[in-house]
């Protein structure tokens, strides 16, 4: 066996460079729009003739993407045309489709092979990608790699940069940064980048989720007998998890001598090929046009957010529009349009801790007052759609969605807000607004010391106690959740993991203690904008614009929430 | 947090699925009574079955397998030893009369031989005596037994297999045996690092495929008992039925399912004893082929083994047509065949001159025939210096090797280039 732990692909000598937007409201310290950055350099990369993979951090990021580099090539060729010979509009398009793509998951598989195709033989000189295009696929001769936000992990990061300059020649990378404090904390920390390993990745082997789907393999490889302990399970354990799997048909117990029997899986089908490697699986949608064609498929949980009726689902940059969903036949039929928006889904995210760390009551009440960590119950409503213009990104409207609710559980980590904070921030509203900037740094913060993406977590504010319904903030909401905070009064700040059963990261978090809280206040207070901005207080949100979150609210809220960690820390220690 | 308390707050979407219904019976089964629900096997959880079939006295052997093997002539213990020896690459010292070869078959839960595949009928059979084969069946009956079962299995083997006796099988090599071994290891009869029942192995598969290859729909087992042992089964389960019988059989082991299991066993047995037969027949039509093409796939079979004076000796009538056909012709595929098979042999030890003849027999015979002008050109070139020669042979065939004419037309230079025709006659013909 050998050991490589250095990296030998090929590469020539590359540059690379980060670009910040510049900031163009001094006050929020709003940035430009990192996608518009972005446009503007792969399109000048594109003219200079260097052939470009754009990385975005989200499929609609990609369609964006696509759309605008089409329409800025379409406009230079038929302008330079109209100079020549007259205008032409129709001849333009279709040059910029040959060479400007888009690349995504949810693409059929035949259009996948045949953008790489055009990419290995130079007809592609621009695309447009996900994280798609980042791993085993054979694509060479790239000169440049734009990567539309910090990656997420220094992983992906280098990954997609090393994309460009396979051969050998000296290639070019350019990061432009969006407003999130993760890539504001990247700008300002080159090394960083630059002189850590890459993250480890994680997995909690107990997430049931995780755990079961093994099991049943793991009995279909050898029969699991009676009082054996699987390896890192313990006997309890392995006989609570088979126990069960037995209940609910997975496995299936045959009795053998004496008193003694076996678990073991019966038929045919493999266990191995239904573990899903990237979570729960339900059927995917498809999407057909009025030939009855398939499109593109879409994962079951993006379905409401992407397919409900009149959603613009882009393909390549061209908008279909969706006439009508099966739900149950998970279908959605779509006919091209000539739109000239995109609508975005309103997701809510209700988010509800049921579970303390009371592990031996069934019966136990929803938590008190306090933190720790537990189970959550997250409900995710999509009760309406945005209409978006292209270009200038202004909303031109709304439309409502009636779709199914989407359910799972996960675990969490929840923080009170201690007495001494209520005594001296007596407006609710305030409070409110500290505790949704708080939430928002905590998990910024946790996803940088966690080493994981920010998209893993996900980060609330429950009202009165945590067992109560909460909203979830991922970016936007809307000032019900305001309302709900103002209510109870005593807000409780909730970290839950994105994956259903959990991965383990918000209650890594909890139990960092007074370290995690060390950090969040440093982003905090090491940002220089004036009196707090998107970065390190979070987006723009109704709540903050109505009651103008300070910051020094938010470092007295971390400050409490970090006595209280170091009390407990102190009294887990014991007296000196 | 316990996983007895994540387990209690697991969402419901993702529970696991409720096992799919199998596919219904093949046929519909007769009522159930609780009774023959019980297993019937004892403790163990596999039963073993043994019998005993003389062979050449086809009036003695026993009623369970009379009708089966009707119309099969099974070899005597040295008779068999012949026959593998002529089929496969033997040891050295050849076969030790005294530790017969053992024939076996698996039958299993899964067909592509991935991990949730059970060994779950294994069928295995040697001589006890120059003319008494002895048949061996475990049957398992319980999934958790078969660690048992492949442990009593180990045990029965472990002393009849070493380096001079022989495994035989039908594509054993890549299914039944790896199966079989990667099992033993899995159940801890034996350490990951060892390997299990390892000795000289007859996979009939591949010398079948070699002599037999396009001679019928396909090259099962049973589609050359059909064609070549004029053995015909009657009601056997095929392949994939198997699989479904085995599993209908652990999931629910009731009468009907009980009846499932004996003609899964009954599959087994005729394999196994078949094996002999059709290495017996194997070894007899590669001494005496039936017709022309399956003489010259037995000389290629010997060639293979490298066994030259075998395969020559094979070509020899195939040879003599080349040599006497001096124009060409249709037919001819069978005799080239022969003639560069028989080149390539002279040719590997060093009798240049007489690979050279069957060269140009076959250039005469298929005029610009690509292997035969390309290896008479290099011949001409590199061994008997006859560029001109040589450019006359590489420009007629069918696809030139445009640097070998090259360099061949400088060599040759403005000097003249004999007919083809002139060059291949005179090199078909025997040296003075």
């Amino acid at each position: 066996m050998v050991v490589v732990d250095r990296d030998t692909s090929p590469c020539g000598p590359r540059r690379f460079l980060v670009v910040n937007p510049k900031v163009v409201d001094a006050t929020t310290g709003v940035r430009r729009d990192y996608i518009k950055v972005s446009r503007e350099i792969t399109t000048t990369l594109r003219r200079a003739e260097v052939s470009t993979l754009a990385f975005c951090r989200t499929r609609r990021a990609v369609e964006l993407l696509t759309r605008y580099l089409r329409d800025d090539e379409a406009r230079e060729v038929s302008g330079r045309r109209a100079g020549a010979h007259g205008g032409d509009g129709p001849t333009a398009l279709r040059t910029a489709r040959t060479a400007i793509r888009g690349y995504r998951g949810g693409y059929l598989p035949e259009r996948r092979r045949e953008i790489e195709r055009a990419l290995r033989e130079g007809e592609a000189r621009v695309v447009a990608s996900t994280n798609a295009l980042e791993l085993g696929v054979d694509i060479g001769g790239m000169d440049a790699v734009v990567l539309a936000g910090y990656p997420g992990t220094r992983a992906a990061t280098w990954q997609r940069a090393g994309r460009a300059g396979r051969r050998g020649q000296p290639s070019l990378a350019v990061m432009v940064l969006s407003s999130s404090p993760l890539d504001q904390f990247v700008g300002a920390s080159p090394d960083f980048l630059f002189d850590r390993a890459i993250e480890q990745a994680r997995v909690d082997p107990d997430n049931p989720e995780v755990l079961l789907p093994h099991i049943r393999c793991a009995a279909q490889e050898l029969p699991i007998m009676d009082g054996e302990a699987l390896p890192g399970l313990g006997a309890e354990d392995t006989e609570l998890a088979v126990g069960y799997l037995a209940g609910r048909g997975g496995l299936h117990y045959e009795p053998g001598p004496g008193d003694t029997g076996a678990h073991v899986v019966l038929g045919g089908d493999s266990p191995a090929e239904q573990v899903a490697i990237r979570g729960a699986m339900e059927e995917n949608f498809s999407v057909l046009d009025p030939a009855g064609e398939v499109l593109a498929q879409v994962d079951f949980e993006d379905g409401p957010l992407y397919l409900h009726p009149g959603a613009i689902y882009p393909i390549e940059g061209t908008p279909y529009e969706v006439r009508e969903l099966d739900w149950d036949g998970r279908k959605a039929s779509v006919r091209k349009v000539n739109a000239s928006y995109y609508t975005v889904a309103v997701s809510k995210l209700r988010v509800r801790v049921v579970d303390a760390t009371e592990e031996d009551d069934p019966e136990a009440q929803p938590p008190e007052w306090g933190a720790g960590t537990g189970y959550a119950h997250v409900v995710r409503k999509v009760p309406a759609f945005k209409k978006i213009r292209l270009g200038t990104h202004d909303n031109i409207g709304f439309g409502p969605i009636n779709l199914p609710d989407l359910e799972l559980h996960t675990t969490a980590a929840y923080w009170g807000m201690p007495p001494e904070i209520l005594r001296e921030m007596p407006d609710p509203g305030r409070r409110a607004a500290a505790a949704l900037a708080c939430a928002h740094a905590m998990r910024h913060a946790a996803a940088l010391l966690l080493m994981c993406d920010v998209g893993d977590l996900r980060h609330a504010v429950t009202s009165g106690h945590p067992g109560a319904w909460g909203i979830a903030l991922d970016g936007g909401h809307g000032p019900d959740a305001l309302a709900e905070i103002e209510a109870g009064g005593v807000p409780h700040i909730v970290l839950i993991d994105r994956n259903p059963g959990g991965a383990g990261l918000a209650v890594h978090a909890f139990t960092m203690g007074t370290m995690f809280f060390d950090r969040v206040i440093a982003v905090v207070t090491g940002c220089d904008c004036g009196q707090g901005c998107p970065t390190c207080m979070g987006p723009s949100t109704e709540a903050a614009e109505q009651y103008g979150v300070e910051r020094s609210d938010v470092v007295t809220v971390l400050r409490a929430l970090r006595r209280t960690a170091a009390a407990t820390e102190g009294e887990q220690r014991g007296p000196a | 947090m316990s996983l007895a308390r994540r387990l209690a707050h697991r969402a419901d979407a993702g529970e696991p699925k409720k096992k799919k219904l199998r596919k219904p019976p093949l046929r519909k089964p007769p009522l159930r009574n609780k009774a023959a629900r019980t297993r019937p096997t004892g403790q163990e959880g596999f039963v073993r079955d043994a019998v005993d079939v003389p062979v050449g006295a086809r009036q003695r052997r026993p009623a369970a397998v009379a009708k089966d093997l009707a119309g099969l002539e099974l070899p005597t213990a040295p008779a068999l030893a012949d026959a593998l020896a002529d089929l496969a690459v033997m040891p050295r010292a050849g076969l030790d009369p005294e530790v017969p070869a053992v024939m076996i078959d698996l039958e299993t839960t899964g067909l592509m031989g991935q991990s949730g595949a059970l060994v779950c009928v294994v069928g295995a059979a040697w001589h006890v005596a120059p003319d008494c084969l002895h048949f061996e069946q475990w049957s398992l009956h319980r999934v958790g037994a078969e660690g048992a079962m492949l442990a009593d299995i180990d045990a029965t083997l472990r002393d009849r297999v070493g380096p001079r006796t022989s495994f035989v099988s039908f594509n054993g090599a890549s299914f039944d045996l790896p199966l079989l071994r990667r099992r033993m290891i899995r159940h801890a009869i034996y350490r990951a690092t060892e390997d299990p029942l390892r000795a000289p192995h007859v996979d009939l598969l591949h010398p079948a495929r070699r002599l037999w290859r396009d001679r019928g729909p396909d090259c099962r087992l049973g589609t050359l008992e059909a064609r070549q042992l004029a053995m015909h089964r009657e009601g056997d389960v095929g392949g994939a039925e198997v699989v479904e019988l085995l599993w209908r059989w652990l999931e629910e082991p009731d009468e009907a399912a009980a009846a499932d299991l004996a003609k899964v066993q009954r599959h087994n047995r005729i394999d196994v004893l078949s094996l002999t037969a059709l290495a017996h027949t194997m070894h007899r039509r590669l001494a005496d082929p039936v017709d022309d093409v399956e003489r010259l796939r037995a000389a290629r079979h010997h060639h293979r083994l490298e066994r030259m004076p075998a395969a020559v000796a094979l070509l020899e009538p195939l040879l003599a047509r080349l040599a006497r056909s001096t124009t060409p012709g249709k037919g001819w595929e069978t005799p080239v065949g022969a003639g560069l098979l028989a080149a390539e042999i002279e040719r590997r030890a060093g009798r240049h001159d007489l690979a050279a003849r069957y060269w140009a027999q076959v250039c005469r015979r298929v005029p610009g025939h690509p292997e035969a002008h390309e290896a008479l050109a290099k011949h001409l070139e590199h061994k008997a210096r006859a560029p001109a020669a040589a450019l006359a042979v590489a420009s007629a065939s069918v696809t030139p090797c445009e640097r070998r004419v090259a360099r061949l037309r400088k060599k040759v230079a403005d000097g003249p280039v004999p007919p083809v025709v002139e060059v291949v006659s005179t090199w078909a013909q025997p040296r003075v």
